[in-house]
């Protein structure tokens, strides 16, 4: 059976999100001068993250459902721009069944990292999701699909396992615990999803030659 | 250069304190240096002081001599120069003298170094006369008259054999024992293209046995040492605005190192190559984009004609729709030209791409209104997409991959005078919605949308005053549709297959000739085929096959330094086949509704031709070096209509301050019916011109260099609008409709406003704002109606902003007033046709709601060895605005819902640069 999906407005986000795309247009430039060389960091060049996540979902449509229990995951990669900010993309998907209900939602998101200090980060997402919600019934499945727009917010603290911090080691492996909020498609059918994660991340680092380095260990 | 020396360079904080070790052990090392590299250095009274050797204050670039000139012929020269302990030269010898001989390479080398001046060479903190070599290169420039003499200056102390006087000065036996063993190229990662004058330093050993050298890096970005020790070698390069390039190398005996280096920027803004000269403005609403800035306008897929729509002046229109309403102006009131030529068409599939790429194009000039007596044939606006300049450096292009199609642009220099560029597109939205669309939808696709374009531009220049130039292009749309049930869409229509078709391909040629700044003639002929085919089976179509050609001529002369005359022609000539087959279709104002298949038309006509002659002339003045006034008139004659016309045009200027300037203009337009309009079965041929008076004036103030606020309220008053009729005419006792006459009228009002800041501070972006109100008077109607997309507030706001590791974040948002739509007031049942028969309200009596839309755009870019990769995330409509397009009624018109334009939309592209 083809599975037809159609596309829901909202305009509840509207003035949300042009808000928090304002706020970056302002903030993210003067956050993100150009730096020449900098000095060796673990949270530099790209990064890769897989980010298996467990879900209290809550389901918005003719009746409400929920919270249950979800699992899923997400893949996040993206690269320091310096030592505020990371952008990148991520995407992710999860699953949840009840008596009579299953669901499937996910995204596919623009993903920009803020972050007040070393190791902690804040995380926006803003893109596109679907949530495939199908409620369970003898004969005859009612399938409904949603496309729309997508925005999350995440909390993250990193912990680079290496230990011994090397003042010249650019990059490396992170632990990171993640929890957040996903707010899916709307109207008829909307989802929302609070979340938390461990995060494996791996930073490529930056080459020596971006590096700010002695002579001894930059050649 | 291809010297070597003792580094004196102030390093990076890290390298400072380690390489001054250098250099004083380099110094302390310094007879050992000069007998292991640069044997000619003869032994010096003091052997605990060293000899500065004297640094080139002054260099006088050496006359080419003009009989080598001719001949084409280079030369190298080296010289001996006696400084004294002032700096001055005291003698020059030619210690090898040039190769070929007799050209005066050898003299020109001596006369000029006699007027160099030098900082004294010191010893012992007390300055002494010195000896040393000079190296004079002759080498001619790429341009054939353009010549450069270089030489090794300060560097090529280095190089020398700093001499004691009454030393041992004959013959430079040193060069001779000069080995070259380590030879590099420096290059810009991603582009190939060469670094010219970095400093590259070489170094090797630790504390007191360490040795460095320095180059510089030649117009071919090499560098070359001399006499090297065996061993490892650390090679640095720190050129502004790149990242250092920090690399070892071995050295082996009686072997050369060879190598070619890649140096990244740290950041590779695209703006950068957006500097410009300074032109002299004298159109007073021109707007000029370069593809830079368009390439990164979020929502536009990087679109050159798409972004047009974020100017003022310009209404919305739907996402999928081609066409450009420029200040109430119905579309076909807008001119587009490619270079100057006429397109039939220029977005393939009803504005989803524009038949060029971005490759071809250097970028757009935008006039909404008062545009010179140049252009002509329009009462609306000017779109004037420019073609590159095309003067590539290597060969390269781009490959670039996207959700709607895919292409490819190559460009290659031919020599040194002549250059060559392709490209090619395709879509496969046909396979992708062949893949999506189900097999029982009550419409099957046999060819889905597709499209693709193509092009090939040459350019030769042999000298400056001539450049002659060659373009050939064309575009090729299809789509094909198989009706499983014809009835589902009308109960009419009885063909079960419809297609559309629109192709069409031209070729350019164009000669620039400007001897001088004074003077400059521009001839350009081009000719091509149009081809358009909407057919539904044989019950209803449209062919249309026209052969175009076009010959254009402009020369303008310098008559002083503040006066300038242009003047030109523009010929157009067409020749048409014709099968139509159609019903009445919609006319602005008119509601849309379905055609009336049981009422069909039908003409068909061959070899019919038609030609119109453009003749222009202006002034361009500058008064009082503040105030420029451009008169000008046009005169054009329209054989399909049988008439001509003379349109004069007045533009001016004036500069309050340097920052505040006012402009206005006034000007009169024509341009013939639509082709349809004019045609004796669809109809009226005696249809005459319809005219426009442009009126605008406004201010223009900038702050700061790279923000400009533009300010012009506009009036347009149009007359003579085809407007349809249900009048009767009387021809050979036969009484028909005469369909359409010249009786609408027009009246446009407002104001444009554009805050612009071009690229400075990493940030690229405008804000557009339009105020306007459009509205017509059809033939025989006492009241003024709204324009079909009249939209009072048009407000644009878009940025991109170059952000750190080459990422780059755009964005923009509209909100527009709704346009109007004419409403639905009740239904008449036919009981002939079997179906209710809409009745319609007056005329876009009423509004769609306001339209608001947001789209953002990630650009990010990866920088390898010989190539660039570009990777793009355009979301469309990101808080998914449920923007309404227009209404769908039931049958019998009692009930509607809005229908709705673009959801959210991601678009991911790839771009492959080399």
């Amino acid at each position: 059976m083809m599975r037809t999906f159609s596309f829901k407005r909202s305009n509840v986000f509207a003035p949300v999100v042009v808000s928090l795309m304002m706020l970056c247009i302002s903030v993210i430039p003067a956050l993100s001068r150009a730096d020449d060389l900098v000095k060796p960091s673990l949270k530099q060049g790209y990064y890769f993250a897989l980010i298996p996540v467990g879900e209290l979902v809550f389901v918005d449509s003719k009746e409400n459902f929920g919270p249950w229990g979800s699992f899923g995951g997400q893949l996040r990669m993206g690269e320091a721009l310096n030592h505020w900010i990371d952008l990148g993309i991520s995407g992710g998907a999860s699953y949840a069944r009840g008596d009579s209900l299953q669901l499937v939602h996910g995204h596919f998101a623009m993903d920009a990292t803020f972050k007040p200090t070393r190791f902690l980060a804040l995380g926006f997402q803003a893109g596109m999701g679907f949530a495939d919600f199908t409620r369970l019934q003898k004969g005859m499945d009612e399938v409904i699909g949603r496309f729309g727009a997508t925005y999350g917010f995440t909390v993250a603290y990193d912990f680079f396992p290496g230990g011994k911090r090397d003042p010249y080691k650019s990059g490396g492996l992170a632990i990171t615990p993640v929890a957040g909020v996903h707010l899916g498609p709307g109207e008829v059918t909307s989802v929302y999803s609070v979340f938390a994660g461990l995060s494996v991340a791996w930073w490529t680092g930056l080459p020596k030659s971006q590096l700010d380095l002695p002579v001894d260990q930059a050649f | 250069m291809r010297t070597k020396r003792i580094i004196t360079k102030k390093l990076n904080r890290y390298w400072a304190p380690w390489l001054f070790a250098a250099l004083v052990a380099t110094a302390l090392n310094d007879k050992a240096h000069a007998d292991e590299n640069t044997p000619r250095v003869d032994e010096t009274d003091t052997d605990t002081d060293i000899v500065i050797p004297p640094v080139l204050r002054n260099e006088v670039a050496a006359v080419y001599p003009e009989q080598a000139l001719a001949q084409r012929v280079e030369a190298e020269v080296i010289l001996e120069i006696d400084i004294d302990e002032t700096g001055m030269v005291e003698g020059v010898q030619v210690a090898v003298p040039a190769q070929p001989t007799g050209y005066g390479f050898d003299e020109a080398a001596v006369d000029a170094a006699n007027l160099f001046e030098f900082e004294p060479a010191v010893q012992g903190g007390i300055p002494i006369p010195v000896r040393i070599t000079y190296r004079t290169v002759f080498r001619l420039a790429q341009e054939p008259d353009a010549i450069e003499t270089k030489s090794d200056s300060v560097s090529s102390v280095s190089d020398a054999a700093v001499n004691e006087p009454g030393a041992d000065d004959g013959a430079p036996a040193a060069d001779t024992a000069r080995i070259l063993n380590f030879k590099g190229t420096l290059k810009e990662r991603g582009t190939r293209l060469p670094l010219a004058g970095v400093t590259v330093t070489i170094f090797t050993g630790d504390g007191n046995l360490a040795v460095g050298y320095e180059d510089v890096t030649d117009a071919d970005g090499q560098f070359e040492f001399y006499n090297l020790a065996p061993g490892t070698w650390m090679l640095l390069a720190e050129p502004e605005g790149y990242f250092p390039l920090r690399t070892r190398d071995e050295v082996r005996e009686n072997e050369r190192t060879e190598a070619t280096y890649f140096v990244e920027r740290s950041d590779y803004n695209p703006y950068d190559v957006l500097v410009e000269g300074e032109t002299v403005k004298k159109e007073i609403s021109r707007k000029s984009l370069k593809t830079d800035v368009i390439e990164r306008v979020p929502g536009t897929f990087g679109d050159v004609l798409t972004v047009v729509k974020n100017l003022p002046g310009v209404a919305r229109t739907g996402a999928t729709a081609g066409n450009i309403v420029v200040r109430g102006s119905s579309p076909e009131d807008t001119q587009v030209f490619v270079d100057g030529v006429e397109v039939p068409i220029i977005y393939h599939f009803g504005g989803l791409r524009s038949v060029i790429p971005l490759g071809m194009l250097d970028g757009l000039d935008f006039y909404p209104g008062n545009f010179s007596s140049e252009f002509g044939r329009a009462t609306g606006g000017v779109v004037d997409v420019r073609l590159k300049l095309l003067k590539p450096e290597k060969f390269g292009g781009y490959v670039d991959v996207n959700l709607a199609d895919s292409g490819v642009y190559l460009e290659t220099p031919l020599g040194k005078k002549s250059a060559m560029a392709a490209a090619f597109r395709r879509s496969y939205i046909d396979g992708i919605i062949n893949a999506t669309v189900p097999d029982d939808a009550s419409v099957n696709l046999i060819t889905a949308p597709r499209y693709y374009d193509y092009q090939w531009l040459g350019s030769f220049r042999p000298n400056d005053d001539h450049e002659f130039t060659g373009f050939f292009f064309g575009s090729d749309d299809e789509l094909k549709l198989l009706f499983e049930n014809p009835a589902d869409f009308s109960p009419d229509l009885t063909a079960t297959s419809g297609s559309t078709s629109t192709s069409f391909y031209r070729t350019v040629l164009q000669h620039r000739y400007m001897p001088n700044s004074r003077f400059e003639n521009v001839f350009k002929t081009s000719a091509g085929r149009n081809k358009i085919f909407v057919g539904l089976g044989d019950q209803v179509y449209l062919d249309l096959n026209t052969y175009v050609a076009q010959i254009y001529d402009r020369f303008s002369v310098g008559l002083s330094d503040s006066v300038r005359i242009a003047a030109g022609i523009d010929y157009l000539y067409s020749v048409a086949d014709a099968r139509i087959k159609f019903p009445d279709v919609a006319k602005e104002g008119e509601p849309g509704g379905r055609p009336d298949l049981s009422s069909i038309k039908y003409v068909e006509s061959t070899d019919e031709s038609n030609n119109s002659v453009g003749v222009f002339v202006q002034l361009e003045s500058r008064l009082l070096k503040r105030w420029t006034v451009v008169p000008g008139v046009r005169f054009d004659y329209f054989s399909r209509v049988g008439q001509s016309s003379l349109a004069p045009r007045f533009n001016t200027r004036f500069a309050l301050t340097d920052k505040w300037t006012i402009k206005g203009g006034v000007g009169v337009y024509h341009q013939e019916p639509a082709f349809d309009e004019t045609s004796n079965v669809f109809g009226n041929p005696n249809l005459g011109l319809e005219k426009a008076m442009h009126y605008s004036a406004g201010f223009e103030w900038a702050p700061l260099e790279y923000l400009t606020l533009d300010v012009t309220g506009f009036f347009k008053e149009m007359d003579d609008l085809v407007s349809r009729t249900s009048e009767t005419v009387s021809l050979n006792g036969e009484v028909s409709p005469l369909n359409f006459v010249n009786g609408g009228e027009g009246r446009v009002y407002g104001m444009e406003l554009m805050l612009k800041h071009d690229f400075a501070n990493n940030f690229n972006g405008w804000i557009s704002y339009t105020l306007s109100r459009a509205l017509r008077k059809d033939v025989g109607e006492t009241e003024w109606r709204r324009f079909d997309f009249d939209q009072t507030h048009i407000f644009t706001m878009l940025g991109s902003y170059s952000l750190p590791r080459n990422w780059t974040i755009g964005f923009r948002w509209r909100i527009v007033t709704g346009s109007p739509s004419t409403p639905r007031i009740g239904a008449v049942y036919s009981v002939d046709d079997g179906f209710y028969e809409p009745v319609f309200g007056k005329p876009n009596s009423e509004r769609l709601p306001t339209f608001h839309q947001a789209d953002l755009r990630l650009d990010k870019r990866w920088i390898y060895d010989r190539w660039m990769l570009t990777a793009y995330l355009d979301v469309q409509n990101i808080y998914n605005s449920p923007n309404v397009t227009g209404y769908q009624y039931n049958y019998d018109s009692s009930r509607r819902r809005p229908r709705q334009g673009l959801p959210i939309l991601p678009v991911i592209g790839v771009k492959g640069e080399f």
